[in-house]
């Protein structure tokens, strides 16, 4: 689904993202994993073509996206890190607006509005402004609005940064089940357990580069050690 | 007082990085700036010279009305202030997301309002030092004012701009403090009713009937001035002012110094003021301000409104579902719709004033020089409405860009919908007005179409100009409109927009003087003259509004976020 060719991207003298390259099969979940500044956001922001490779090529679905970027995009939901929203829509309005810029069936994305709204538990905030939500809040509107277009990809950022347990579990549910059901899911976070129980396959990058790749097992099998993912992590990433 | 000094020291050192930051530029890109800017300058200045040296040779009251012009700029112009100081005010005290970190830390809540009262000081007077330094620059000329007279320049420019601003953020402390959000707006729109029907009682009872009183234009101009000497109260600032200006120009020193110090010691009343009212409302009113709480809103499929709304469902999905939010986003916040009432208050004022000037002004001079001045009046507002409401629409995307980058709808796209858009919508609105004008000024029918004609095209360029700009200037990191428009795009987007306003005016206005008033061209001269206008015209619209659009779609296309 994902195939990254020796992907760079340089912002001046820094190098975010340095000669990547990696392969993500179609209804795989794979994580993304590292300190800050190591590049997982640059990566994830280059898939999903906000941002454009200063080498190297990034290929969804098949389709390069340098070359037919609509068509890539169209296949792919982001979600950013921090859940940006129009603040004066209520939650309904923002995931009815998302319906109609992709141009989905009416009746459909209405439906499922109102499936995700009630499994987020926002049937009763749907219809208040966004500017009085909480973090969490915005954050649930913007997954549901990513899932409304039912895409075969979906790339998210640090997803659960501001979400109470119950929510957390919700969205640990929902991306799982669309794993299951062939959906590919590219994730990044810091939150070592989550990426060690949800994911298929796991990357760890630090300064750009892909440091270590395959299942938890795998990794840690690899840095020899017998301790939990976050002392391998920890290692891994040190700084010398 | 250390506490102010580290948040001024800190803005300083963001302008200076920012500063640094243009070395980095284009050097093509900062020199055309500054050869735009001083250009509009000088032409500005010209323009203000020659209309300021038309009123001062008017035998025997020609000085006297070139002071009065000076008093009514001085007038409005603190009114303006006042205005547009509320609203930035409200925006830049209380719903910048700035506040809420400065306001975490232990810092005096003095200090922090007084930072943000110089930041909301510079934005709503941005403007004023654009257009008022070639204004009071050709009034000296013409008084032939000394040196002196233009060292104190900087001085009145910026003793000026502060007491507008104490007195609105008097009135927005304790509104914020004491009224919640909706009854604010409440409070707002009644005032302005109040305002605007005082002001049209003033109109009809007073201003109405001495217009009718004489049909000579200087006699006819004599009463108006007479009626509007409310402005030239002297227990108004607006008179303190422009009196010491006026005294300064005609070499009377001690009478210009002792109408600053009452101006002087008037802003310092209301710095004390704002003083004692932040220490006891600007917290507290923040704090207030934090608790806006949303009644909930009809869903999307229901509610008058959202049926109203649903005439755009003849578009494109995504172009309806784009205007529908902007429509949306628009009318639920208060910084915008508010500025868009003060807009609709001064053409509602312009349209009353001329409903003062004689119809029957049948001196073919006046009436083509007062038909030319109401299409660029008419145009200069329109210019100030595109770059203050369509500037911004872009940068107002801001951080949600991001969504839209990924969406089936390309940037392209987005830039023409809020082009047609707006332009449709302005396009009305300008020719509407056009035409009620032509009809009050009873316009021949041949100046009656070209002017209509006129107003079209600037719709067209003025619109094209704010959009396209607003592309190719984006701030994505903003969220007040007022900073938007009062960065780099915006002033670039207000003196291409009034340079646009001048070119179309002077193509124009060059046959038909030549040809009916001055007689200097014979019948068929001016025919290839006024072709000459239409394609120079057609090619300054295409210039001013197509240029922009092309070149801010395609910037946003390479963008990253």
């Amino acid at each position: 689904m994902i195939e990254l060719q020796k992907l760079t991207k340089i912002f001046g003298d820094n190098t975010a993202v340095d000669s990547l390259s990696l392969t993500v099969a179609a209804g795989e979940f794979f994580t993304v994993l590292g300190p800050n500044g190591a590049g997982k956001t640059t990566t994830l922001k280059l898939v999903a073509g906000l941002l454009r490779p200063s080498a190297g090529s990034v290929s969804v679905g098949g389709i390069d996206m340098a070359e037919k970027p609509g068509r890539a995009k169209a296949l792919m939901s982001y979600i950013p890190d921090i859940p940006y929203v129009y603040e004066k829509l209520t939650g309904r309005e923002f995931l009815h607006f998302t319906g109609e810029l992709y141009r989905l069936d009416r009746s459909a994305y209405r439906a499922q509005s109102e499936e995700l709204l009630e499994r987020f538990l926002m049937r009763d905030d749907g219809d208040k402004l966004m500017e009085t939500y909480s973090h969490g809040m915005r954050q649930k509107i913007v997954i549901s609005s990513a899932l409304l277009s039912d895409p075969r990809l979906i790339i998210i950022d640090e997803p659960m940064v501001g979400l109470d347990p119950r929510s957390i579990r919700i969205v640990k549910n929902l991306l799982r089940e669309r794993a299951l059901s062939g959906t590919t899911v590219l994730m990044s976070t810091h939150t070592l357990a989550l990426a060690e129980e949800i994911s298929d396959r796991l990357g760890i990058m630090h300064r750009g580069k892909l440091i270590a790749l395959g299942g938890v097992g795998d990794i840690k099998q690899a840095a020899r050690r017998s301790e939990g993912l976050e002392d391998v992590f920890l290692r891994m990433t040190a700084e010398t | 007082m250390n506490d102010a000094r580290a948040l001024f020291f800190a803005r300083i050192r963001i302008l200076k990085n920012s500063a640094a930051g243009i070395k980095n530029e284009p050097v093509l890109k900062t020199t055309f700036i500054a050869v735009l800017t001083v250009s509009f300058w000088v032409g500005s200045f010209f323009l203000f010279y020659r209309g300021l040296s038309f009123f001062h040779a008017i035998p025997a009251v020609g000085p006297v009305l070139v002071d009065e012009t000076m008093y009514i700029f001085f007038a409005v112009l603190f009114i303006m202030l006042v205005l547009s100081s509320l609203v930035v005010c409200h925006a830049t005290f209380f719903n910048a997301q700035e506040i809420e970190f400065l306001l975490s830390k232990p810092l005096d809540h003095r200090a922090v309002f007084f930072y943000r009262f110089v930041q909301s000081s510079i934005y709503s007077s941005w403007a004023f030092l654009f257009l008022g330094i070639p204004f009071l620059v050709a009034y000296a000329i013409i008084r032939d004012a000394s040196c002196w007279f233009y060292l104190a320049l900087p001085g009145w420019f910026i003793l000026f701009v502060i007491l507008p601003t104490a007195t609105a953020s008097l009135l927005v402390l304790p509104a914020a403090r004491f009224l919640d959000y909706r009854r604010a707006r409440h409070v707002f729109i009644g005032t302005a009713v109040v305002l605007a029907l005082a002001a049209f009682w003033y109109y009809r009872s007073v201003i109405a009937p001495a217009a009718q009183e004489g049909g000579d234009i200087t006699a006819f101009m004599e009463s108006f001035l007479y009626h509007l000497r409310i402005l030239k109260h002297p227990l108004y600032p607006g008179y303190w002012m422009a009196s010491s200006i006026i005294e300064a120009a005609s070499g009377r020193a001690t009478a210009s110094v002792r109408y600053f110090f009452v101006y002087a010691a008037t802003t310092a009343l209301a710095l004390q003021l704002n003083h004692i009212a932040a220490g006891r409302l600007y917290y507290r009113g923040w704090l207030a301000s934090r608790n806006r709480s949303s009644r909930p809103f009809p869903p999307p499929d229901a509610g008058a409104v959202n049926r109203i709304l649903s005439i755009f469902s003849v578009l494109p999905r995504p172009t309806a579902a784009l205007v529908t939010k902007d429509i949306k986003t628009f009318a639920r916040d208060f910084s915008q719709w508010s500025q868009f009432l003060i807009y609709l208050a001064i053409l509602g004022v312009y349209i009353l004033n001329l409903g003062s000037v004689p119809g029957s002004v049948n001196n073919p001079y006046w009436k083509m020089i007062v038909t030319f001045l109401n299409f660029s009046a008419t145009s200069l507002v329109l210019a100030g409405f595109t770059v203050r409401f369509l500037f911004p629409q872009i940068s107002l995307e801001g951080t949600k860009v991001w969504m839209l980058g990924l969406a089936p709808v390309t940037f392209r796209d987005l830039v023409l919908q809020k082009f047609f858009i707006n332009g449709v919508m302005i396009l009305l609105v300008s020719e509407l007005l056009m035409t009620a004008t032509n009809v009050m000024l009873e316009t021949s029918p041949g100046l009656f179409f070209v002017s209509c004609a006129m107003t079209a095209l600037t719709a067209v360029g003025l619109t094209g100009l704010a959009v396209g700009l607003g592309a190719l200037y984006p701030n994505f990191r903003e969220e007040n409109p007022s900073r938007i428009v009062s960065g780099f795009g915006g002033t670039l987007n207000f003196i291409t927009a009034l340079i646009y306003v001048a070119v179309i005016v002077l193509l124009f206005a060059v046959p038909y003087f030549s040809y009916h008033i001055h007689h200097a061209v014979t019948a068929g001269t001016f025919r290839a003259m006024l072709a000459a206008a239409w394609t120079g015209g057609l090619a300054a619209t295409a210039a001013a509004g197509l240029f922009p659009l092309v070149l801010g779609y395609r910037k946003l296309q390479r963008a990253e976020f």
